[in-house]
């Protein structure tokens, strides 16, 4: 799937700006942003509830997008049952009740599946909305905020499902959260989106091998060890006692390098970043 | 989207639903006290005040009960799980226009059973409005429902919808038949009243005496009832 200069306004505001967006199948990308950065507008751009927007969203023929947008939506005086049989009567010619069943089990619905989802608890009917969006074996998954209202053991459970039924037929899943552990643990790709613009595009790999390293040093020592280092590795910050650098694997030839001119540092600290501090880093940036 | 499995489900849900017999048992109920009137009490009544007064509720009710199928679908937020692709929409629309032709069947075909079981009852004849009510009650149904539809594509406050339904089948009429006895507007523009649907769909669907004219306006407004809300449907982000 493919979006191409996606903008969309309300009004005069402008929601999304020219989103070029690529979305593999098989692959996993997790949208991030503030409240309002337009996450949710561009879900339903993808999935067809919003018809007014400029650009293009090319998808090969007769791909299913199967969705949760916002929160999920059934009939609450029917059972969870009917509520399925219904969405999957009604789209696909031939229901298949063999996948049903699977759905159901996977998500672990059979205790409750059979009564009315007035009773449900918030996540019970999260997992109705994700079992729905599964229903016609689609080729792309939309889920937005999936894990809504599921403590952390179930939400943990829905997501290992959601990525291994990915997997099993080869979906392409955008997936947005405000939980990014959620979102670090399934995505392959981050797309973090602010003021309707996307402002990054990361693979996840990338995000959790970055950090930085801090080297600890004596006050006298620090800016002669920084005009020693300075061309090797890329200099993050420098304080009174400490020499931030980017994080690189090995960085042993630094280390060397101090204590071939008599300075051995007092303490050498990794600190690999996670999507958090990604998210909060880009978040400041956008602030600033 | 398969347009017969939504038209299938709609009606298996008007049937196993309370609300639809309760609505169709108080349309009955004030044809068959008019009827008992005129057996018992020599009312100066005939089978006209039968099918009014079956009209009295029946009118508002058949059109209230066509109108919770897609107004259910607006409450809950399913129009955004049905409306993926512009096809999806047009079939729902065609999908509950069907649904409001079988609800304006079942309240017609009500009407006629409460014709035939009057004439037994009174000895009288009134065969000629058994197949009248049928389509009467079908043009009527089909006639407001498209209508609320449409205000339902931009307007989506399902209650208020229903109060509007509700106060332009009982009091529009009333309010407009004052306005033209007051003889405050020309000729021309009395006979376009005269003329609108709005005005004699529910004056008329008592006594089933629509004219010839008056079935055209209704099935040309019912067709571009259609179209504009195809229109609209085509064109709302949901």
């Amino acid at each position: 799937m493919k979006l191409e200069n996606v903008t969309k306004k309300y009004k005069e505001k402008l929601a999304l700006k020219n989103i070029n967006l690529t979305l593999e199948r098989g692959s996993i990308v997790g949208l991030v942003g503030k409240n309002g950065a337009g996450k949710t507008t561009l879900m339903k751009i993808i999935c067809g509830n919003i018809v007014h927007y400029e650009g293009t969203i090319e998808t090969p023929n007769d791909s299913v997008i199967g969705y949760l947008i916002e929160h999920p939506k059934f009939y609450p005086n029917a059972t969870g049952m009917y509520n399925l049989i219904y969405f999957s009567e009604v789209f696909m010619k031939k229901v298949d009740k063999e996948y049903i069943d699977f759905i159901i089990q996977s998500l672990k619905m059979n205790d409750y599946i059979n009564k009315k989802v007035k009773t449900y608890s918030l996540g019970m009917k999260q997992r109705l909305g994700i079992a729905i969006s599964l229903l016609k074996k689609p080729q792309y998954l939309i889920l937005d905020e999936p894990t809504n209202g599921m403590d952390p053991e179930g939400a943990l459970d829905v997501l290992n499902i959601v990525k291994s039924m990915g997997q099993q037929y080869n979906m392409g899943i955008l997936i947005s959260s405000h939980k990014l552990e959620d979102i670090e643990m399934v995505s392959d790709t981050i797309v973090y989106i602010e003021d309707g613009l996307i402002k990054n595009i990361t693979d996840k790999e990338q995000i959790i091998q970055s950090g930085v390293i801090i080297i600890s040093l004596s006050k006298d020592e620090v800016d002669y060890a920084h005009s020693l280092i300075r061309d090797d590795v890329k200099i993050v910050s420098v304080n009174e006692q400490h020499i931030t650098i980017e994080y690189i694997e090995d960085y042993s030839f630094i280390i060397k390098k101090l204590a071939q001119h008599n300075i051995f540092p007092r303490n050498i600290e990794k600190k690999l970043y996670s999507l958090k501090d990604y998210y909060f880093n880009l978040s400041k940036k956008g602030r600033a | 989207m398969i347009t017969s499995k939504l038209v299938w489900f709609d009606i298996k849900k008007l049937h196993v639903s309370w609300f639809t017999y309760l609505s169709l048992l108080l349309s009955v109920v004030p044809a068959y006290g008019i009827a008992y009137a005129i057996k018992n009490l020599n009312g100066p009544f005939n089978i006209y005040h039968i099918t009014s007064f079956y009209a009295l509720l029946g009118s508002i009710l058949c059109v209230i009960l066509s109108m919770r199928l897609f107004t259910d679908d607006i409450h809950n937020e399913i129009l955004t799980l049905l409306f993926n692709k512009k096809e999806n929409r047009k079939k729902y629309l065609f999908a509950k226009f069907i649904g409001a032709i079988y609800v304006g069947f079942l309240f017609g075909i009500t009407c006629t059973l409460v014709i035939i079981s009057s004439e037994q009852y009174l000895k009288i004849n009134a065969d000629n409005l058994y197949l009248k009510s049928i389509i009467n009650y079908i043009l009527f149904t089909s006639f407001y429902v498209l209508l609320f539809f449409y205000f339902s594509t931009f307007y989506r406050k399902v209650t208020v919808l229903f109060v509007i339904a509700v106060l332009s089948i009982s009091f529009l009429p009333n309010l407009i038949m004052t306005a033209i006895d007051s003889k405050m507007f020309p000729d021309i523009v009395v006979k376009i009243i005269e003329y609108t649907p709005l005005y004699f769909l529910p004056i008329k669907i008592g006594s089933h005496n629509f004219t010839s004219m008056e079935y055209i306006i209704t099935l040309l407004s019912i067709v571009f009832l259609f179209f504009i809300s195809t229109y609209s449907i085509l064109r709302q982000d949901y």
